[in-house]
């Protein structure tokens, strides 16, 4: 599963895609993932759980763990995003010195 | 040949820490059942006898002589033990068919597979072996064959026949065949969860899977193809290697990773035929 955000400077994410490759279950997750991250801000898409996707598609019991995939996947991402904001800034001090 | 008829029970008996003892009080305890059935109305007997001195000051242990002899009936856990139909001793385990009356058999539960097919209880497999004994089976055992015999033929047939079918197909793939493996000691692996993969194996494989979406001609999916054959038989080899050795949380480890390369191979298969 890949997840991919896109975040403006006012930390949104404007767009996300996905690509998943595994059953329907895991690729409707992800899917559900990326359409649920447009719009929020980083620290909404933070509170996205795994319960409310599987509740969302009805997943049955031996696919939880497919939602669980793709909350870890938006966390992952945030997380990628946060260190990469992190590095920038660690730059921006440097280079100002 | 294991007749099932009378079943001995022989255990020595172990004697507790005293060295003379050991020597010179060690008692054998006998039990011997016989299965009641229409055709041998043996009575059972059950005698223990136990004669135990304990010697000096260490342990001052009693026991009681006892022998009884009671009749009893003892039932095994299989009934199928005599054909249903002539009621004449089953000679062979796994048995199809009777060797008197001919009539086919219901199979046994819980045989294992490797019985069924003739097969030795090893990872490594002759698969062309287990062919021509899978078509032997079933020339016998198809229902085709039965249908100018009776219901209960009919059925019998048709359960041994499916049963041989599903032995077939999970020996012949290496996948399949480890996994039943692992499952006769006791271990499934779970559906869904793989929380034990490694990341950098998971990342192998999704630019695996990543290449092959993107392949433009059979020739590119082909090479991805052989690069996962080539992985599938290395595997192959690790897991045999490790279910030789016993270790089953490795070889468990291992047919999960090769799940994973049997899935890209049949992807690669449905991709082929794309082309085509």
């Amino acid at each position: 599963m890949k997840l991919q955000i896109e975040v403006d400077d006012h930390g949104t994410i404007v767009d996300a895609r996905f690509k998943t490759f595994g059953c329907g279950s895991a690729i409707a997750s992800s899917s559900l993932a990326t359409e649920w991250v447009k719009g929020k801000s980083v620290d909404e898409a933070l509170t996205i759980k795994n319960t409310d996707i599987a509740k969302e598609l009805c997943l049955p019991p031996v696919k939880l763990h497919c939602s669980m995939l793709a909350e870890d996947a938006i966390k992952a991402a945030l997380a990628d995003y946060r260190r990469k904001q992190q590095d920038d800034q660690q730059e921006a001090v440097r280079a100002s010195v | 040949m294991l007749s099932y008829n009378s079943l001995r029970i022989v255990r020595p008996f172990r004697a507790l820490l005293h060295p003379n003892w050991l020597m010179t009080n060690r008692q054998t305890l006998t039990c011997s059942a016989h299965c009641v059935s229409n055709n041998f109305p043996k009575k059972d007997t059950w005698q223990r006898q136990n004669n135990l001195k304990p010697t000096g000051n260490e342990r001052k242990l009693q026991y009681s002589t006892y022998a009884a002899s009671s009749p009893r009936n003892y039932c095994t856990g299989q009934f199928n033990l005599n054909c249903w139909n002539c009621k004449q001793p089953l000679d062979q385990t796994p048995a199809f068919f009777c060797m008197t009356c001919k009539a086919v058999q219901p199979p046994e539960e819980d045989t294992s597979l490797f019985n069924i097919m003739d097969c030795d209880y090893k990872f490594s497999m002759d698969t062309r072996k287990l062919q021509k004994r899978y078509l032997h089976l079933q020339r016998s055992l198809h229902p085709d064959n039965f249908s100018q015999k009776s219901v209960q033929e009919q059925e019998y047939s048709e359960s041994y026949s499916a049963l041989v079918n599903k032995a077939y197909h999970t020996l012949l793939k290496p996948l399949s065949r480890g996994l039943y493996m692992l499952e006769l000691k006791g271990m499934v692996i779970e559906e869904g969860t793989d929380s034990g993969a490694d990341p950098e194996f998971l990342m192998e494989l999704m630019e695996i899977n990543e290449a092959l979406d993107e392949v433009k001609t059979p020739e590119e999916a082909n090479k991805i193809g052989q690069h996962t054959k080539g992985k599938l038989a290395v595997l192959t080899e690790e897991i045999d290697a490790a279910l030789l050795k016993g270790e089953l949380q490795s070889a468990k480890a291992l047919l999960a990773q090769m799940k994973y390369f049997a899935n890209i191979e049949e992807k690669v298969k449905e991709k082929l035929s794309e082309f085509m």
